[in-house]
């Protein structure tokens, strides 16, 4: 990438004999919002901590717009951080906290450079009626909005965002994830959002970070991390419901499962081994050979996922919605082989 | 006569806020009911009623024909599981599982082989001899389910209690207690507010908003024949179209189809990519319309597109109060 808002190179951090972070290497684009995706404990927090200047790493080096960044204090940084939990001052009134970070000690900012700020932010962020309100008032969604405002209102260089819509109720989530992308590109300014949920990560993001254990496992744009992932790991972090994987060994010029179902023909030696993933959707319902027994329908709404046992394997499958089919019943599962990814070895 | 009836349940609070505002539901034996809502709307309310944690204002409730609006919790043979895992600290993971089940006089062997089994189907086999505070949130939340469904009490009453889990075993957990639900027969009242989990484990949905009862039915009734606009845009990821005019015209996601005839015109607002689909946002002179379309189809904001609507799919509500036009 030439020219990168934010460049982390092999950044390490332990706690003790905690390995938080293992040789990071990443980049984030300068109007480009980039989720950094992993389970709890993956060392999200810690990145992000490490990159805003709250933890300074034991090696490698953090470059922002060409200058190293390394040592420098969190002000000197100049980057929004917010957090899963709404840190707002609760007697104070939505102004008050909006302007807060505008009177910090170092800021230049005018009053009328303020008054505009508030209002811009606010108007941003649809929450112009309650700026009289005081925070304890605000419903999760509006504590929400402001926290965020409060952030773009310095109109920092990078904003980091933990987690931030993880304690808001499902629907809330869905509106604001949206919201979040296009304020984002409204504002130009590089995101670096940091969550567990994949929906969440394969919406939103212009590349997903996969982080692992403190080690980027890939990085890649929400479709290439979705269709070609690097390893069943992150294959498995993508998706819901997950990705099917089984073991598969190439007889007879085709791949088959230890049950001994016959998948599609493989481009491998004979006796090579390997773990196929093939994502719930691209299983065809009918049209296989081998039988499978319905174990369990999930009504989604806009469709059904189907459990199914596949001579003895776990198979998910996507029916559609109109579908008749029952626990008990039997489908006869194919799948297409440019779908399914190939992982060798055993 | 079914097997849990609650008839004409109030709370009203010493404020004056009407929590639950007369609620009438039959449960039957072994039935899996999902009472779905936002904050506020008093699932969690009639949750405690039933479990007897709260008093009615008016109203009871019966179980097996008997009315238990006024008995203790522990009267009434309930098995509970709530969003915060209530573990003893002090005892052991096996010890805490075990509780329930020397509580109610089980041989030592009978408790053993109890807890051994329900501890392996939660993936919680090596966890026993630790003790809650070792154990991370998840395992916490694990324990304090497999304390609830050692035991086959009358009914099990849970209280979000996926709520503090990562998504990823959120779902294995909903398995989990769909299967052992199924094996057990147990009557289940479940509280959440994720339509997609109430959907997922729910033989009926119990929709609620601001104390009403808006609709019962089963996952299919109220997703596809929703008896009014708050059920329409609150259950569905994401909720159901409107389009305002003389009838609202609502219209879900994966029912808007892009067609160069299509009746509707729109900007593209945002393209949304979801792994196995993508959901199109389309800003149109009736308003924001978003549609379900195929991974391959490619809309960047800011192009010109139109799409019609499945007729057949089309459900209509009164503009003023919302409710289903039929």
């Amino acid at each position: 990438m030439s020219n990168p808002a934010i460049a982390l190179r092999g950044v390490t951090k332990s706690f003790g004999s905690v390995r938080a972070l293992q040789g990071v290497d990443m980049e984030v684009g300068s109007d480009e919002l980039v989720v950094v995706l992993g389970p709890t404990g993956a060392g999200k927090t810690t990145l992000l901590r490490t990159i805003v200047g709250l933890e300074t790493p034991d090696a490698g080096s953090i470059v922002m717009a060409g200058t190293d960044i390394t040592c420098l204090s969190p002000p000197a940084r100049d980057m929004a951080l917010v957090f899963q939990n709404f840190s707002l001052y609760p007697e104070w009134t939505v102004r008050r906290n909006l302007e807060f970070p505008l009177r910090a000690p170092g800021r230049t900012e005018t009053r009328s450079d303020i008054e505009e700020r508030i209002k811009w932010a606010a108007d941003m962020l649809g929450i112009t009626h309650l700026l009289n309100r005081r925070a304890v008032q605000l419903s999760g969604g509006e504590m929400q909005r402001v926290t965020i405002g409060r952030a773009i209102v310095r109109r920092p260089k990078l904003f980091l965002l933990d987690e931030p819509l993880t304690n808001l109720d499902a629907k809330l989530r869905e509106r604001l994830r949206v919201e979040l992308a296009v304020l984002r590109r409204k504002l130009g300014t590089p995101m670096i959002f940091v969550t567990h949920d994949q929906a969440e990560a394969l919406s939103m993001a212009d590349r997903i970070v996969v982080l692992s254990e403190g080690a980027v496992l890939q990085t890649g744009t929400p479709e290439d991390v979705y269709r070609r992932p690097a390893s069943p790991t992150v294959a498995l972090q993508l998706g819901q419901p997950a990705i099917n994987i089984l073991d598969a060994t190439v007889k007879d010029g085709k791949w088959l499962t230890s049950a001994g179902v016959s998948l599609f023909p493989a481009d491998a030696a004979e006796g090579e081994q390997a773990r196929i993933g093939i994502r719930p959707e691209d299983v065809a319902l009918s049209d296989g050979d081998s039988p499978a027994t319905v174990k369990v329908v999930e009504n989604m709404g806009a469709e059904k996922i189907i459990l199914a046992d596949w001579q003895g394997d776990d198979i998910h499958a996507v029916a559609p919605k109109s579908t008749s089919l029952k626990p008990g019943d039997t489908i006869h599962p194919a799948i297409c082989p440019e779908t399914a990814v190939i992982w060798p070895g055993p | 006569m079914s097997f849990i009836e609650l008839d004409n349940l109030r709370m009203v609070y010493p404020d004056g806020t009407e929590a639950v505002k007369g609620s009438t539901i039959a449960i039957e034996e072994g039935e899996f009911v999902v009472l779905l809502g936002p904050s506020g709307c008093g699932k969690t309310t009639t949750l405690r009623m039933i479990a007897g944690l709260e008093v009615p204002t008016a109203g009871t409730v019966k179980m097996a024909g008997r009315d238990v609006t006024r008995l203790s919790p522990s009267r009434r043979d309930v098995g509970f599981v709530f969003q915060f895992y209530a573990l003893y600290p002090h005892l052991s993971v096996r010890e805490n599982i075990a509780f329930p089940l020397r509580a109610a006089g089980e041989s030592d062997a009978a408790v053993r082989e109890a807890v051994d089994r329900v501890s392996q189907r939660l993936g919680l086999g090596e966890q026993l001899s630790r003790f809650p505070p070792q154990l991370s949130g998840g395992d916490q939340q694990r324990v304090s389910l497999a304390r609830a469904m050692v035991r086959r009490p009358a009914v099990y009453l849970m209280d979000e209690p996926l709520g503090t889990l990562d998504s990823d075993q959120r779902l294995a957990m909903r398995e989990f207690i769909r299967e052992q639900q199924q094996e057990l027969k147990v009557a289940t009242i479940y509280v959440t507010h994720d339509q997609e989990e109430a959907m997922s484990l729910a033989d009926r949905i119990v929709v609620m908003d601001r104390g009403d009862i808006c609709q019962v039915g089963t996952p299919t009734q109220i997703y596809d024949d929703p008896a009014n606009r708050f059920v329409a845009e609150f259950v569905g990821s994401p909720g159901m179209n409107f389009m305002a005019g003389p009838e609202v015209v609502g219209i879900r996601p994966e029912h808007i189809i892009p067609a160069d005839a299509g009746q509707v015109e729109g900007t593209v607002a945002m393209n949304e990519y979801m792994g196995s689909h993508r959901f199109v946002h389309l800003d149109t002179s009736a308003g924001r319309l978003v549609f379900r379309a195929a991974t391959g189809f490619h809309a960047e904001p800011g192009a010109k597109l139109k799409v019609e609507l499945e007729e057949e799919h089309v459900c209509r509500f009164n503009p003023e109060n919302g409710d289903r036009i039929r």
